[in-house]
């Protein structure tokens, strides 16, 4: 028999009463008290679970209760009655290893997801949408940009055509190699010049497949071969649907906050911010190595030197003034240097005497 | 005759149940959350003894499962309609506008009766009309008057809450005025300014804006050579200003609740310090930012822990004298299945 002190209520006042609950290993069970004496058994009770030191309640029917502390006892004799029905949850908080196993697994899971499940999931997203939607989600991006930042191109003509000749060529190589075996083709990149303003030299990829390449990173670039490594780049982008894709995968990290972590931050403070942020900034740097990688097979194929891009790209971090004051993790692009690196090791040396103009 | 309420959890057990929370709601991609949330209320209720009972906690998970899909279900026709036709997106914003009181009734009437001390449930009633006006018409009120109706209009949404509020057949009472909310709210806005301002000047005494200054007077300003430093401090001075006035709100809002409450002969009487509050938001603040996050249950339990150790009973009588409501006095079995039916948690 075990005892165990207990506080009852009769379910239709506010009144406790001290009671004894004896608990016998047939099953039996008796309540007693001043004025109070029942008998159950175990199948007729309605145990609530434990968690944590919290008191437990002991449903007698008719709304009556038992509250009592000692959950070690009702657990012993709860084993014996009502074996194999044992609360995991209950077991993995009480115990420092388990609880430490889950959490490990949980955080590994995040990790997993955001590393490779989003990412996956929206490219798989993407290739079953059709090129239409990717035109639409860019449809209003130009204008938008026209009316922020650029004013018309001041190049002339003969240059355009020039410039216009290069991006069809590059953009005919679409390279089939490992590396870029995710690239769909039926987004056609078209080319238009603006003057960057603000922006500087720069060049951007929108998600309809439209590429904007400013009068200032044109004559910023030193050859044919620096120009041809920016509009591989850019058609990389557009290639591997990286403006849809980061839709999709923008969407994945808000349902995944929301849904798995919604209870526990919100989203609306810097604690639901900052992770998001930090993730989509990461995903923006992974789409710029993959443009990277894109850009080099192509420029290899055409039989361009790939470390053009790295030649342009120090011309341009010396005209920018350098990466800014941001760490890696804070930035949308791998650094300069970063960059260069990856170039240099995709790149054998050349052979001597090659390329030329 | 006083009696306090005591906070008996402690923070390594929560912990845990916190970790194990957390992870199988990762794992489960979320549907374990009603779950967690249930089992988190249900410790915290339990760990909170008053004349030596324990609160308790009742919600069935499935029924906040099911609460969760229709507002996502909503919400989904919602922006699926905005997408077809803007138009008619205008119309359904008023009519979810008109849903909103709706939902705070049925939200807070199935918090209430899952909630009960000895085995008597709380219960909350109240119109969707009162509801409407206390949370569609009455925040007009802050538009009129270029919020300076706020400190009036959160007195009015406490009465509305407490006045619904029941326990077993017994009414809660509310008598306020809105004097008191004015206070408080000037000195929680008092306090920010003053600590703004100090912290400012403080900075500014040890040179700090000249070091801006002779960067902007600069021959080449770059943001690399920006003095970061000089930043980050004067936002941890604001972002410090902004929490003492918020432990100042808080604490006199919290205070104002229990004090002005009444339940038949019993009163409340809440002491919140808000300098205890402003330490411990500040120091939990800091623990949470350090353990990236990690920290996040031992702020919850200290928090629950000081707020619940604030507040006393006063009665002259035992507190047994409440009686369970009778669902049947409601209206019948009917009404009781209807409840049970809408009564969901919305997450409002």
């Amino acid at each position: 028999v075990t005892e165990i002190e207990a506080r009852y209520y009769d379910g239709r006042s506010s009144r406790a009463l001290p009671v004894r609950v004896r608990l016998f290993a047939d099953g039996e069970v008796r309540v007693e008290g001043e004025g109070v004496s029942l008998r159950r058994l175990a199948a007729e009770l309605e145990i609530s679970e434990r968690i944590g030191s919290a008191p437990r309640w002991i449903g007698l029917g008719g709304g009556a209760r038992c509250e009592l502390s000692d959950s070690d006892a009702l657990d012993a004799w709860l084993a014996r009655q009502r074996p194999g029905r044992r609360g995991l949850v209950a077991a993995l908080e009480r115990h420092w290893p388990a609880a430490l196993f889950v959490g490990i697994a949980g955080a590994a899971l995040l990790a997993a997801a955001v590393a490779w499940g989003i990412p996956g999931l929206a490219s798989l997203v993407a290739r079953s949408l059709p090129v239409s939607v990717d035109e639409q989600l860019g449809e209003s991006g130009l204008e938008a940009l026209d009316e922020a930042l650029f004013a018309p191109s001041g190049l002339d003509e003969a240059r355009r055509r020039s410039v216009r000749e290069l991006f069809a060529r590059l953009a005919e190589r679409a390279p089939v190699s490992g590396a870029t075996a995710g690239a769909s083709p039926g987004l056609a990149p078209r080319l238009e010049f603006r003057a960057g303003g603000v922006a500087g030299a720069n060049a951007f990829a929108l998600p309809s497949g439209i590429v904007v390449v400013t009068d200032e990173l044109v004559q910023l670039a030193a050859d044919e071969e620096e120009l041809a490594a920016v509009l591989a780049h850019e058609i990389g982008h557009v290639q591997h649907r990286h403006g849809l894709r980061s839709v999709l995968q923008s969407a994945g990290v808000s349902v995944l906050v929301a849904g798995a972590l919604g209870d526990f931050v919100s989203i609306s403070t810097l604690a639901g911010t900052l992770p998001v942020l930090l993730v989509e900034l990461r995903y923006s740097r992974r789409f710029e190595e993959e443009a990277d990688r894109y850009g080099i097979e192509v420029l290899r194929a055409l039989g361009m030197d790939p470390r053009a891009l790295a030649r342009l790209l120090e011309r341009l971090a010396e005209a920018h003034g350098g990466d800014g004051p941001l760490p890696a993790y804070l930035s949308t692009h791998p650094s300069t240097a970063q960059r260069m690196e990856a170039i240099r090791r995709a790149t054998p040396a050349p052979p001597r005497g090659a390329p030329g103009e | 005759m006083e009696r306090r309420v005591s906070f008996t959890g402690s923070t390594g057990e929560f912990f845990r149940i916190w970790l194990v929370n957390l992870s199988l709601t990762v794992l489960s991609l979320g549907f374990y959350g009603p779950w967690a949330k249930v089992r988190t209320r249900k410790w915290f209720y339990g760990s909170c003894v008053l004349d030596g009972s324990s609160f308790h906690y009742d919600a069935d998970p499935v029924r906040i499962l099911v609460g969760r899909l229709i507002v996502l279900g909503l919400l989904f026709v919602f922006g699926l309609v905005q997408e077809v036709a803007p138009l008619l997106s205008g119309l359904l914003s008023l009519a979810w506008l008109a849903l909103l009181p709706w939902l705070i009734v049925r939200s807070l009437a199935f918090h209430h009766r899952c909630s009960s001390w000895r085995g008597v449930r709380f219960g909350f009633g109240a119109s969707w009309g009162e509801a409407a006006k206390v949370y569609l018409l009455a925040p007009l009120a802050l538009f009129f008057t270029l919020g300076l109706a706020l400190p009036w209009l959160v007195g009015r949404q406490q009465e509305f809450r407490v006045r619904g509020s029941r326990y077993g057949t017994a009414p809660f009472g509310f008598a306020w005025r809105a004097g008191p909310y004015y206070r408080v709210h000037l000195a929680a806005l008092g306090i920010w300014i003053v600590a703004s301002l100090a912290g400012t000047m403080l900075l500014a005494s040890l040179g700090a804006f000249e070091a801006l200054g002779r960067w902007a007077s600069g021959p080449a300003p770059s943001p690399a050579d920006l003095p970061w430093a000089l930043f980050a401090a004067w936002g941890g001075v604001v972002a410090a200003a902004g929490t003492a006035g918020l432990a100042v709100l808080r604490a006199g809002v919290t205070n104002l609740l229990y004090d002005q409450a009444k339940l038949g002969d019993i009163r409340f009487r809440s002491q919140v310090k808000a300098s205890r509050l402003f330490h411990l938001y500040l120091t939990s603040a800091l623990a949470v930012v350090a353990s990236v996050g990690l920290a996040v249950p031992w702020a919850m339990v200290r928090i629950a822990r000081y707020r619940a150790g604030c507040l006393q009973v006063v009665s002259e009588t035992p507190l047994d004298q409440f009686a369970q409501a009778q669902e049947e006095a409601l209206g019948g079995e009917m009404a009781a299945e209807a409840a049970d039916f809408f009564d969901f948690d919305f997450g409002l």
